[in-house]
């Protein structure tokens, strides 16, 4: 490693108050200059807050004490406000994840994104559109001169968040902060967008810190990486010896359940929810989700449950020396963590899916459907736009079938499957929903047959029902299990995985992945024969996911369901789909099998679309990674 | 922008028409008689049959309706029944005081308004915060007629500062005219200024969206990050709450011209529903829609200048 330019030591954010939560709880970070290192963690980890203390940018009600913290040669502890804004802005850029959010609506983005060199010294108005232009041209937004006069409503996502990273780097600092700088956006975009980062940072040679809850992102951007779990950092290590030998059982449990490159029946989730602040278990933060550790004697896992283990350096046996490699540089806060050297697979095998007869009885034939939007303004009435949403698509499904709708956002998925719901009539064509006996289904039936998983299971589920009577409701409108209704509601969330206690709780009350549990449940209740899933994983967490995905293979076995599964993430896909349709601008530009559609695309679109997955090896950079890629290589 | 404002001045028109039409409506179908209001009560029936036929009240609905509405589209108002002058006439002199009150009260609404609302949302539970909110809720707790009667006892009876009541018009007497309009001013000013609360939240509500924060990130103060960031995005939602209350003072403060005897269009308006003067009050009512449509515009042309998603219309 070279200089330094972030030094952290046994970081702690607590919130304020007579009885404080420790939301970051003894963190050490450290970046060099020109060097990557990444923060992964599921969501409410405490990544967020560990990445604002670099600049004291926390909210109010929490305090940060730290026995060291110097960011490009200043002790942030220490600074007092000038030090800090010169810090700020100056030597270290930060980047956030939602671009719309972070930028003044009300000012042109070119003026917010010279604003850091602005504030320090005096540049005229001309000075400072012609420096904006400039560094917008340079992150590649195309007709700088014109763009950076627009406001940021005009602007894409991706565009704008290309214009945060300007901003952030604008006054070349040594240290940049990118907290979830992908997140927000389409995959197609964030590949972009990490190309993007690279380059910059070659050129300016800062340190990064990325923060992020996306393994994907973590092996194509970062040298090094800090495995966070409950405000502590469970595992640190080189990502190329992270990925291909985790030593923490969360690092593997997390790298187990990425549905990236697998066919579903591999995908492992990790069982229960991840630890809060408020509910972080004593001992190890993990024990209740451990898998090593229930194969342990119970003595050893007593100590799980007692014992905080320390992060700390695990001694490879055999391959340090023998083969040259370089020795292990990973540290794990594991009491067993050379256990995870021998032992296998930590998890159960699964039940494969057997693929449904492709000439069997279709239960959706969707036949030339279009659909298009005409906006209008609201002043004069007058149309300003027209929107082909769905373009004469055709298809059908059949029983017991997953089929993939996948594309960018705006090409047309949402609306194909609302269509599906009947939620929206097409302008032309026709979908027909069979019964058993293949005969088409109409009215009350068609909407038992067909029920739809809304992407915000929030937002679908009324806040003022608790989860009982929300499901009650749907059993209540369709005539369905009068007098037995109490029993059937506990069947239906035993169906999904939940407790029956759960019932009497309020939405609010639930943790995401529950919540999508919930709406499950809610569209079982009517017994259909397809699921329409419209993004039922983006807003989840990858150990969530997996459970859901997870589920909804289980459901699919058991219950014969068919889905139609809507989904920007290729990945996803994989690990539920027998098919895949792929959508472009409203119209189908390609369907197959999902071996077809992801190792023989056809169609250009398709193949753009496969290649913004962020599922690369970090073996496939170029940073010496496993012993046995090394040694192959050299 | 002027294509927009065009359109919208367009859409007076039907505006005002249904205005006209309900107002008439509803003075023609409330029962009353104005001969009686400028007879008296001792009148026998032919003295107000004359009167009724010499104003014209003793022709048909329509056709009474079709001459006031042909006269607007000539700028003429009728003549008021009571005070027997032409009612625009009548309308520009009453208008005046109650106009200049508004503006005036206006203004020292928006000078105690603004920096109380900005601060407070700023430093949030501080000193300026507490005294801030405690004051709003004590003026909105004291009516106008009675603060305005504290002040009169005060300044005027008391310590015979400044004139007890009456309007002074600029032209005539400037420095009579100041004086006339301070106490007024001040207090229909102090009791708008409620609004505080409401810039106080929508500071608030800025300070804590996520472009404020990463104006902190970029190194800017938090002077800086208020001046530059927080206020215009604050003033957005204000605006409309601050044209509305501007909107309800053209149409007249009834009871602060009551209390200091402005002879405003408040005023004028309530004595001529006591009189039945139905030109004056049907004029005045129009006025009072016309007046609150244009403000509406103005507001929405400040948004549009404060917001550049409503300027491209997203
Ligand atoms: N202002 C706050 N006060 C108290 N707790 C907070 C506050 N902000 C976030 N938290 C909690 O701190 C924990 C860590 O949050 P965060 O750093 O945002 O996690 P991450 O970025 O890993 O998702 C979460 O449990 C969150 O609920
Ligand atoms: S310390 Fe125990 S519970 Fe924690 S990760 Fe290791 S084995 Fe699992
Ligand atoms: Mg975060």
């Amino acid at each position: 490693m070279t200089d330094a330019v972030l030094t952290v030591r046994e970081l702690r954010v607590r919130t304020r108050g007579d009885a404080p939560l420790a939301l970051v709880d003894g963190v050490d970070i450290d970046v060099g200059l020109g060097e990557t290192v990444a923060l992964v963690g599921e969501s409410g980890s405490g990544k967020t807050m560990a990445a604002r203390s670099v600049l004291r940018l926390l909210p109010a009600n929490v305090e940060l004490t730290a026995g060291g913290l110097s960011a490009v040669g200043t002790d942030v502890l220490a600074a007092d406000g000038p030090a800090l804004r010169g810090l700020r802005g100056g030597r270290v850029g930060m980047i956030f994840q939602d671009p719309m959010a972070n930028f003044n609506p009300v000012l042109p983005v070119g003026r917010q994104v010279t604003e850091p060199v602005r504030i320090r010294q005096r540049m005229s108005k001309r000075a400072g559109d012609k420096l904006a232009a400039e560094v917008l041209g340079h992150v590649g937004i195309p007709d700088p001169e014109r763009r950076c006069r627009e406001y940021p409503h005009q602007f894409s996502g991706g565009m704008l968040q290309r214009a945060m990273i300007a901003m952030a780097l604008v006054n070349r600092p040594s240290l940049v902060i990118a907290d979830e700088p992908t997140t927000a956006l389409d995959a197609t975009l964030q590949v972009k967008i990490v190309k993007l980062l690279r380059l910059l940072q070659s050129e300016i040679n800062a340190g990064i810190l990325v923060i992020t809850h996306d393994l994907g992102l973590v092996a194509e951007l970062a040298d090094r990486a800090s495995v966070m779990y409950a405000g502590r950092i469970m595992e640190t290590g080189r990502v190329g010896e992270l990925f291909a030998r985790p030593l923490h059982p969360y690092t593997r449990a997390l790298l187990d359940s990425r549905p990236e490159g697998r066919t579903g029946a591999d995908v492992r989730a990790i069982p229960g929810e991840p630890a809060t602040p408020a509910t972080r278990p004593g001992g190890c933060a993990f024990h209740p989700r451990c898998r090593l550790r229930v194969e342990r004697p119970a003595a050893d896992q007593a100590r799980c449950v007692d014992e905080v283990p320390v992060l700390r350096l695990v001694a490879l046996p055999g391959t340090t020396g023998t083969t040259g490699s370089t020795p292990s540089s990973s540290l794990a806060a594991c009491h067993f963590a050379t256990e995870m050297l021998t032992v296998g697979h930590l998890a159960q095998p699964r039940a494969d899916h057997v693929p449904p007869d492709p000439d069997s009885a279709p239960v959706v034939t969707v036949a030339g459907v279009s659909k298009r939007f005409v906006t209008k303004s609201a002043w004069s009435g007058r149309r300003t736009g027209v929107t082909q949403a769905v373009d004469d698509v055709s298809f059908t499904l059949g029983h017991g079938e997953s089929l993939g709708l996948v594309g960018e956002s705006g090409s047309g998925k949402s609306t194909l499957g609302r269509m599906m719901v009947r939620l929206i009539e097409p302008d032309t064509g026709g979908i027909t929903v069979h019964a058993q006996d293949a005969s088409p289904v109409t009215g009350q039936q068609f909407r038992r047959t067909v029920q739809w998983v809304h992407q915000d299971p929030y937002g679908s589920l009324n806040p003022k029902m608790t989860i009982r009577r929300l499901i009650t409701e749907v059993l209540a409108r369709y005539r369905l299990a009068s007098g037995s209704r109490a029993a059937r509601v506990t069947e239906l969330l035993g169906l999904v995985g939940l407790p029956p206690d759960l019932a009497e709780r309020y939405p609010h009350q639930l943790s995401g992945g529950q919540r999508q549990r919930v709406a499950i449940a809610r569209a079982l209740a009517v017994e259909p024969r397809v699921l329409v899933l419209d993004e039922p994983l983006s807003a989840l967490d990858v150990s969530i996911q997996a459970q859901v995905i997870t589920l909804l293979r289980r459901l699919r076995a058991d219950l014969g369901l068919s889905y139609v599964l809507i989904s920007h993430d290729l990945n996803v896909v994989r690990t539920i789909c027998d098919r895949v349709a792929v959508m472009c601008e409203g119209r189908l530009v390609e369907v197959g099998t999902v071996d077809d559609i992801y190792d023989r695309p056809q169609h250009p679109y398709t193949k753009t679309l496969l290649s913004a997955m962020l599922n690369v090896d970090p073996e496939d950079r170029a940073v010496p990674a496993s012993p046995v890629t090394s040694t192959a290589r050299s | 922008m002027a294509g927009f404002v065009g359109r919208r001045l367009l859409t007076l028109i039907p505006v005002l028409l249904m205005v006209a039409l309900i107002t008439f409506g509803i003075l023609h179908f409330t029962p009353g008689d104005p001969t009686i209001a400028i007879l008296g009560i001792d009148a026998t029936i032919e003295q107000r049959e004359e009167l009724r036929a010499a104003l014209g009240l003793d022709r048909g609905v329509v056709e009474q309706f079709l001459n006031w509405a042909g006269g607007l589209l000539r700028l003429d108002f009728g003549q008021s029944l009571y005070l027997r002058v032409p009612v625009g006439e009548a309308m520009l002199r009453y208008l005046e005081p109650t106009a200049l009150l508004a503006v005036y009260s206006l203004v020292v609404a928006l000078l105690v308004g603004i920096p109380a609302g900005v601060i407070s949302g700023v430093r949030r539970g501080g000193l300026i915060d507490r005294l801030v909110m405690g004051m709003t809720v004590a003026i909105n707790a004291v009516p106008n007629f009675f603060l305005g009667i504290l002040v009169i006892m005060f300044f005027s009876v008391q310590l015979g500062l400044l004139p007890t009541g009456g309007y002074v018009s600029p032209t005539e007497d400037f420095l009579g005219h100041v004086r006339a309009m301070i106490l007024p001013s001040a207090v229909l000013g102090i009791s708008l200024t409620s609004f505080a609360r409401i810039i106080r939240s929508s500071v608030l509500d800025v300070m804590s969206a996520e472009y404020v924060e990463t104006a902190y990130s970029k190194g800017l103060s938090r002077p800086q990050v208020v001046i530059k960031h927080v206020l215009r995005n604050a003033a957005i939602p204000s605006v409309t709450v601050i044209g509305i209350s501007f909107g309800n003072l053209l149409g007249g403060a009834v009871v602060t011209e009551y209390v200091f005897n402005l002879q405003g269009i408040g005023q004028l308006l309530v004595e001529s529903i006591a009189r039945r003067d139905y030109p004056v009050i049907q004029a005045g009512v129009l006025l009072s829609a016309l007046l609150f449509c244009l403000v509406t515009l103005l507001v929405d042309v400040i948004y549009a200048y404060l917001d550049p998603r409503v300027r491209y219309g997203r």
